[in-house]
């Protein structure tokens, strides 16, 4: 369960945004990518789930390159949560949920206008209980907060039954509770043996959730590994140029990362 | 699942009966005032000799069949445009599609009028149309507004260059200029048939797509990650929007609005998801088109061209649908 980029190169135009990056992910566990604004974040993250290639280097996912998988084989193996809901009609969660499971939609089902088996209404109900939006199935996504949507979001990835997830800062615009709800879900589907990598902004729930962290700056990838060895002073500090302190959280130990 | 087609399935039905009962409604209502009763029966003896019969059997039901046909590939167009454009204000008139489809009918008439390729080049021009929007609307920042401004720009030129080449052979401009202003009195049995292959085709192929359909209107990005193979799916079914728009053109013109009005009362009625609303749509656009093809043709002081009563009806909910179409529409 690895997706790995290779020296990896990757730019919009004139404007390189990743530099020779290697960056392995792989799991079970969850992956923190952070680093301060305009770093490359999201690109590296389409870049390792395949949707941009790379003018140099390489991404290979357990060992194949990720742009030679037939797009269906490939939504069964990775699945991506973006930054934002790209509605333009106004689906119910139920409808959204099973889009997950579009890649494996039989010639059979397309044509007898059967929208799930059995196992696709499995996967749907337990992505929605996974996320805990189980009651929310027959409400349109213009009726949900913020919240609730960046859970619809995360469900359809859930049931696609992927070992890898990839989450483009889904807790952007969230209030702090919502966030945490959110890495809470994310670090149980880690510990139930998914491969998980989230962009991350905010330093602190990638301290107290993380298992592994990736630090990335300018187009380059400063540091990565342990949780522990990548949030430390001196890193924060050099990549996010503005004093940063860590501490031990008081009940499980985990780094605190603190303004300096 | 049950669940939800209990819920549907009434409402799909009820939406084809009432189809019929429009039909059957429109068949009764002509300039010549037959009695119902007569006209019913002949329906009954399509063999029968008899003036009414000749009425009813080649003048009355081509047309609202052809009306409702046309509908129905239009809707389903229109459909298909509003999800890959990821626009609710799209439809194949407003966006250059039809005119597309007109110079490719009015380029085959004025040089090779023979072979009865009228369709064929219909089909040529409304898939580069679509072609061309569709990139238009993949542009950065282009918003929904922006597209259909561009749609418009382009339905204008084809028209216009469709102008300049009829300005030079009065012989088509005859044939061709009354056809272009929308019109369902012509239309032929064989056209019928071509119609309701086409739109079975695009129906078929329409409901096998459905789920990408609702993929690629949340964006290709989010589309590729659910695995739809994204540059496949949208050539396929742009070419489809072109086609059921082509065949729609070939037979009655231009007629506007159609398309946009169907997937907006579909997706009211049935929800956002193209497993009901695709058929949904294409019935209602059935329903709409011989609404308003019996309207025009029931005016007291003679029949008017369809488009007039599509665009009345249609041009102030396009208007509406600007004011309120809501920033998230936006891609």
């Amino acid at each position: 369960m690895t997706i790995a980029a290779q020296d990896v190169r990757f730019a919009y135009g004139q404007r390189t945004v990743l530099g020779n990056v290697s960056l392995g992910v792989t799991g079970p566990g969850l992956m923190a990518l952070c680093g301060p604004n305009g770093a490359g974040k999201s690109t590296l993250l389409h870049v390792l789930a395949g949707r941009l290639r790379p003018q140099a280097g390489s991404v290979t996912l357990d060992g194949s390159p990720i742009g030679d998988l037939k797009p269906a084989e490939r939504a069964r193996r990775v699945a991506v949560v973006p930054q934002t809901v790209g509605q333009a009609f106004d689906l119910t969660v139920e409808d959204l949920v099973t889009l997950g499971r579009l890649h494996r939609l039989s010639v059979r089902d397309r044509l007898l206008l059967r929208s799930m088996s059995p196992e696709d209404e499995a996967a749907v109900s337990a992505a929605l209980q996974a996320v805990d939006i189980e009651s929310l199935r027959q409400r349109r996504l213009s009726q949900l907060s913020g919240g609730e949507q960046a859970r619809a979001m995360i469900a359809t990835a859930l049931a696609q039954q992927a070992d890898h997830l990839l989450l483009d800062e889904p807790t952007a615009h969230l209030d702090p509770a919502f966030r945490r709800d959110i890495l809470e879900i994310l670090a149980r589907l880690a510990v139930s043996g998914r491969t998980v990598l989230i962009v991350l902004h905010d330093l602190m729930l990638a301290g107290l959730y993380a298992d592994k962290v990736a630090l990335l700056a300018g187009g380059r990838l400063e540091a990565t590994g342990p949780v522990e060895d990548v949030l430390t002073e001196g890193n924060l500090t050099s990549v996010f140029r503005t004093p940063l302190r860590v501490e031990r959280h008081p009940a499980s130990g985990r780094p605190l990362v603190l303004p300096g | 699942m049950t669940a939800r087609l209990t819920g549907t399935r009434p409402r799909g039905i009820l939406l084809l009966g009432l189809l019929a009962l429009e039909m059957l409604a429109a068949v009764l209502v002509g300039p010549t005032g037959i009695a119902p009763g007569t006209v019913l029966q002949s329906l009954a003896h399509p063999e029968s000799s008899s003036v009414v019969a000749a009425i009813v059997w080649q003048v009355r039901l081509p047309r609202i069949i052809g009306a409702a046909l046309v509908g129905a590939a239009l809707g389903l167009s229109g459909t298909i445009l509003q999800a890959l454009l990821r626009n609710p204000l799209a439809d194949p008139y407003l966006i250059g599609t039809s005119a597309g489809a007109g110079l490719g009918a009015t380029v085959v008439e004025i040089w090779l009028p023979q072979f009865g390729l009228m369709p064929v080049g219909a089909f040529a021009g409304a898939a580069l149309a679509v072609l061309a929007a569709s990139s238009a609307s993949r542009m950065r920042g282009a918003g929904s507004v922006t597209i259909v401004l561009v749609g418009y720009a382009l339905s204008v030129i084809l028209g216009a260059v469709s102008s300049l080449l009829l300005a030079f052979d009065h012989t088509a401009l005859l044939s061709v200029y009354f056809w272009f202003l929308g019109g369902l009195g012509g239309v032929t049995w064989g056209q019928i048939l071509t119609l309701a292959v086409v739109l079975a085709v695009g129906l078929a192929l329409g409901v096998y797509h459905r789920r990408e359909l609702d993929a690629l209107a949340m964006g290709e990005s989010q589309a590729y990650y659910l695995g739809v193979d994204v540059q496949r799916t949208r050539i396929v079914l742009l070419l489809l929007a072109g086609l059921t728009t082509a065949v729609a053109v070939a037979a009655s013109g231009l007629i506007g609005f159609v398309g946009l009005v169907a997937p907006h009362v579909a997706r009211r009625l049935f929800g956002a998801a193209h497993d009901r609303s695709l058929l949904a749509s294409a019935a209602g656009g059935a329903g709409f088109l011989v609404l308003a093809d019996t309207v025009a043709r029931s005016m007291p002081f003679g029949e008017v061209p369809v488009g007039i009563i599509t665009a009345l009806i249609g041009g102030p909910f396009f208007i509406w649908l600007i004011l309120h179409t809501d920033r998230r529409h936006s891609p």
